[in-house]
């Protein structure tokens, strides 16, 4: 896993051209005057239908570009937002309705009660992460609900708080018109305003707290204080859009406010991408207005058909469920959402434009791995359990852990693989188990087992095959019992009896859960628990570390004994390259993911790529 | 024993197995594939409208509609890992979170698209008459049945997670999943079951708290919901914490119910996550660790 970890340190975003950061500037310009056009349009020559539905859109828009801040800046999870929606919408009613109440105070109160609430929030979240901070803010949906359902019994308001048509000087606000005018306005503002605060120190922050929380503090990042702002802004902002809605629905009622209402906002910033401002305002226009196309959809429809019919006797049910479906939709085939998506499919065009031939003649000119080396002298193939042909590993946005490497493994032999942490010996062992596709990993080149190719297949399907490996960490399972590790591994559940010659350790500590053994017994029930399963070949991943000399050396005498007795070959990666040459037929050491030298153990002792590259800077 | 005190007693112990259920479904699916499942109340729905539809337009028997609900949830549970779940193996936890949520949306739809959205009754498969045991302790037959069922499934449950393969190569995939696939166990096939199970006790539940009380997808979904503050109680990770959380949530709700009101049954339970989010999120029995995901 340290090879893994290494990797990740390494920053994955490219450096940005100054061609790309050009061609960025001219997409924000085009787009803000689109937006402008469509609002004018919506202005001049809109129905009173599309403006009444552009003003939620705007609405929602408001409250979207809230929660993106939160979830997709600062990496906080909220369920909440129904609840802080219906927190503004709330406070504006209940304000509205004094003699000081005239627009836009009941606004700026519910910005400062909202702000309060988040405060409220955000400190549990300090402690709290992931689904607890999930659950936090469902608490917070029921008992806000819960309140407001209790306000509106005890003052007889059971259909809802009613909200004057709000004015401002000489502007009639209760004019849809002039009132979708002013939520423009404010939207326009807000991206402005937020988007520049992205742009320097806040949006770095906050971007370093999502990306490690724990990394951040290390190197001095204040993350409670920007937690907390994070927390404090989103729910301002929110607050606000529940105020807004408020005055553009004039009624306020418990109803409105179901967990339904708080996941559509996921939904906006999930369907959009959740890094994005752009994306929470795709987010929020298709989210908005989905149901009311789908309505129209289903009025065109043919009545008396099939489908029609049905269709519209079931319409309620289906807007409703409506972004249930593309929620899950979205999250299985495009989990970063629409406008990153889009955005790299554009990019993708341009640059295929330009570089169409350079790309073809660069595959071209590899020379096919195998080739190379079959001149050298090597077990005839039938001798060879395993041989990586030219194999590569790649994690993630590109960071290439290991590249090009052929190494052989003959039968019943121990071949070590040695390396300085970080050389890529871990990548090498699992792109022989092969990676699940969450690892998001891609091997190159070939990995013959037996021969036959299993360059791609999955742990599951490798370990089918007979490759065992014994991870370098977390190789028990703490609460399984020593038993039932040995059963858990063994092919129909049936134990060899000579476990208890080979591992009398194990023996007196059959019952006990591996997570009370102590560090060799650990190590030694990891190797027995393969060496249970027979393996067609055994990857032990640094079994000496952190082990004394004398446990090292009992393990390593095991290590032999299987491999004589059981004829079952090892690929053993070590840190350690005394204790593995050692024990070893034959070894290769490996250097920045590459192939630096190999031989037998006494042609290597004395080879500078060991003493000089490797062993000199070990202690 | 006060009349009143000993309806206290037995409503616990009926809501309490229901929580029991629907918790062990959360515990097992947790633990096995790191999923915390917020559509746990639309599978009880879904779970309860089977079983309705057994009763009503199958006309079976009640232990055979029973048995075709659990088959169908089984079925549907390891379909929702195989169609979508296995895509987002190792995902970020709040991005399983939020597809749970779209997955749940989408199971009430579907429901409310073929059955309606309206109330109904369950068929009277028992009796209405409480039986009266000592100490003025008395239990509907239909309240009987929600806490045999809990007891005979979590037993089950228990007995086959302890003794037999499958259950340590559930264990196995819960404790360390890559490590499960390094020696042979088949991971896949693992979460699959996870989540069959914990997809049969949710419709178990559903159907249970049906024949209680009636047949509402709204308070049945809200129930799997408050299921999350009393596994929370618990602990997240620990099946003993699933069945201890939800006998103090019970508790809690039936004392508050009776003391104070019905209507600040459900907020109470609210205020109790809040609470233990702030003072010991892991936890009665959850591993400290556990909090930091």
């Amino acid at each position: 896993m340290t090879d893994v970890l290494a990797i990740e340190a390494v920053p994955a975003a490219e450096p940005e051209q100054p061609v790309g950061r050009g061609r960025a500037r001219r997409a924000v310009l085009v787009l803000w005057a689109a937006a402008a056009v469509v609002c004018i349009l919506l202005l001049t020559v809109g129905s009173d239908f599309q403006l009444f539905v552009s003003g939620f859109v705007l609405i929602y828009a408001i409250a979207a570009i809230g929660l993106q801040w939160l979830m997709g800046r600062a990496g906080q999870v909220s369920i909440g937002n129904a609840a802080l929606i219906a927190i503004g919408a709330y406070t504006t009613a209940i304000v509205s309705d004094t003699s000081w109440g005239v627009f836009p105070v009941p606004v700026i109160v519910s910005a400062v009660v909202g702000g309060v609430v988040g405060l409220i929030i955000g400190l549990p979240a300090l402690r709290l992460r992931g689904l607890y901070l999930a659950l936090a803010t469902l608490g917070l949906h029921f008992i806000t609900v819960f309140a407001a359902d209790r306000y509106q019994r005890n003052t007889g308001e059971l259909f809802g708080l009613q909200v004057a048509s709000p004015s401002l000087g000489p502007l009639d606000l209760a004019d849809r018109r002039t009132f979708v005018a002013i939520l423009m306005v404010l939207l326009a503002g807000l991206v402005l305003l937020l988007t520049n605060v992205y742009r320097f120190m806040p949006g770095r922050l906050w971007s370093s707290i999502r990306e490690s929380e724990l990394g951040a503090g290390a190197v001095g990042v204040p993350t409670v204080r920007w937690k907390l702002a994070a927390f404090v802004g989103s729910s301002a902002v929110i607050a606000v859009a529940g105020s807004l809605y408020a005055y553009y629905s004039r009624v306020v009622s418990v109803e409105t406010f179901t967990l339904h209402f708080a996941i559509s906002f996921l939904v906006m910033i999930i369907i959009g991408g959740v890094g994005s401002i752009v994306g929470a305002l795709t987010g929020a226009i298709l989210v908005t207005t989905a149901p009311y196309v789908l309505d129209s959809v289903a009025n065109r429809l043919p009545a008396g058909g099939g489908f029609g019919d049905w269709l519209d006797s079931n319409i309620f049910h289906i807007t409703n469920g409506l972004y249930g479906v593309i929620l899950v939709f979205f999250l299985l085939y495009q989990p970063e959402g629409l406008v990153p998506a889009l955005g790299r499919a554009g990019r993708w065009l341009s640059d295929r434009r330009r570089h169409v031939g350079a790309a073809e003649a660069k595959a071209e000119a590899r020379p096919t791995p195998t080739e190379a080396r079959e001149t050298e002298a090597m077990p005839s193939r039938d001798d060879i359990v395993l041989e990586l042909a030219g194999l590569g590993v790649r994690y993630g946005g590109g960071a290439r852990a290991v590249d090009d490497i052929d190494l052989v493994v003959p039968r019943d032999s121990i071949v070590a693989l040695l390396g300085r942490n970080g050389a890529g010996k871990t990548s090498v062992l699992r792109a022989i188990t092969g990676f699940f596709r969450s690892e998001e990993a891609a091997v190159e080149g070939r990995v013959l087992l037996d021969g036959k190719d299993i360059a791609g297949a999955t742990p599951t399907a490798t370990s089918r095959r007979g490759v065992v490996l014994v991870p370098e960490r977390d190789k028990v399972f703490p609460s399984l019992s020593v038993a039932d590790h040995l059963r858990l591994a063994a092919p129909h559940g049936h134990v060899k009896e000579e476990i208890f010659d080979i591992f009398p350790r194990l023996t007196q500590r059959m019952k006990t859960p591996a997570g009370l053994l102590s560090g060799g017994e650990r190590q030694m029930l990891a190797v027995a628990m393969a060496w249970v399963r027979n393996p067609k070949l055994l990857l032990l991943d640094e079994v000496s570390l952190g082990l004394a000399p004398i446990l090292t050396r009992e393990l390593l005498d095991r290590i032999v004994e299987i491999n004589e007795r059981d004829r079952i070959p090892v690929l053993l990666v070590e840190q350690n390259a005394k204790a593995a040459l050692s024990i070893a037929h034959y070894a290769y050491v490996l250097e920045s993911g590459r192939v630096v030298a190999s031989g037998t153990p006494s042609e290597l002792e004395f080879d500078p790529a060991l003493t000089g590259a490797y062993l000199g800077t070990a202690p | 024993m006060s009349q009143q005190l000993a309806d206290v007693l037995v409503g616990t112990v009926v809501l309490a197995s229901i929580y029991a259920l629907v918790g062990i479904g959360i515990v097992i699916l947790f633990r096995s594939t790191a999923v915390v499942n917020f559509a746990q109340g639309a599978f009880m729905v879904a779970g309860a409208y089977l079983f309705y539809w057994g009763l009503e337009d199958v006309g079976l028997s009640w232990p055979l509609a029973l048995l075709l609900s659990m088959s169908a949830m089984a079925v549907f549970g390891a379909l929702c890992y195989v169609t979508m779940f296995r895509r987002l193996v190792g995902f970020d936890p709040f991005i399983l979170v939020i597809a749970t949520l779209g997955l749940g949306v989408v199971i009430q739809t579907v429901v409310a698209v073929i059955w309606g959205s309206s109330v109904r009754i369950m068929p009277g498969v028992f009796s209405l008459a409480p039986i009266d045991l000592p100490g003025n302790l008395r239990i509907t037959p239909s309240a009987l049945f929600g806490v045999v069922a809990a007891v005979v499934l979590i037993a089950a449950l228990d007995l086959s997670m302890l003794r037999t393969r499958v259950g340590v190569r559930m264990r196995a995939v819960a404790d360390r999943t890559l490590l499960a696939s390094f020696v042979g166990v088949n991971v896949h096939l693992v979460s699959a079951s996870a989540w069959a199970i914990s997809s049969v006790c949710a419709g178990v539940a559903g159907a249970a708290f049906a024949l209680q009380h009636e047949l509402n997808p709204l308070s049945i979904n809200a129930l799997g919901l408050v299921a999350f503050p009393a596994v929370l109680l618990g602990g997240m990770d620990s099946i003993r914490g699933a069945l201890v959380g939800g006998l103090l949530m019970a508790l809690i709700q039936n004392l508050v119910t009776t003391y104070i009101g019905g209507i600040w049954s459900d907020v109470s339970a609210y205020v109790v996550l809040l609470a233990i989010l702030l003072v010991r999120p892991s936890g009665i029995f959850g591993s400290p660790t556990l909090a930091r995901l």
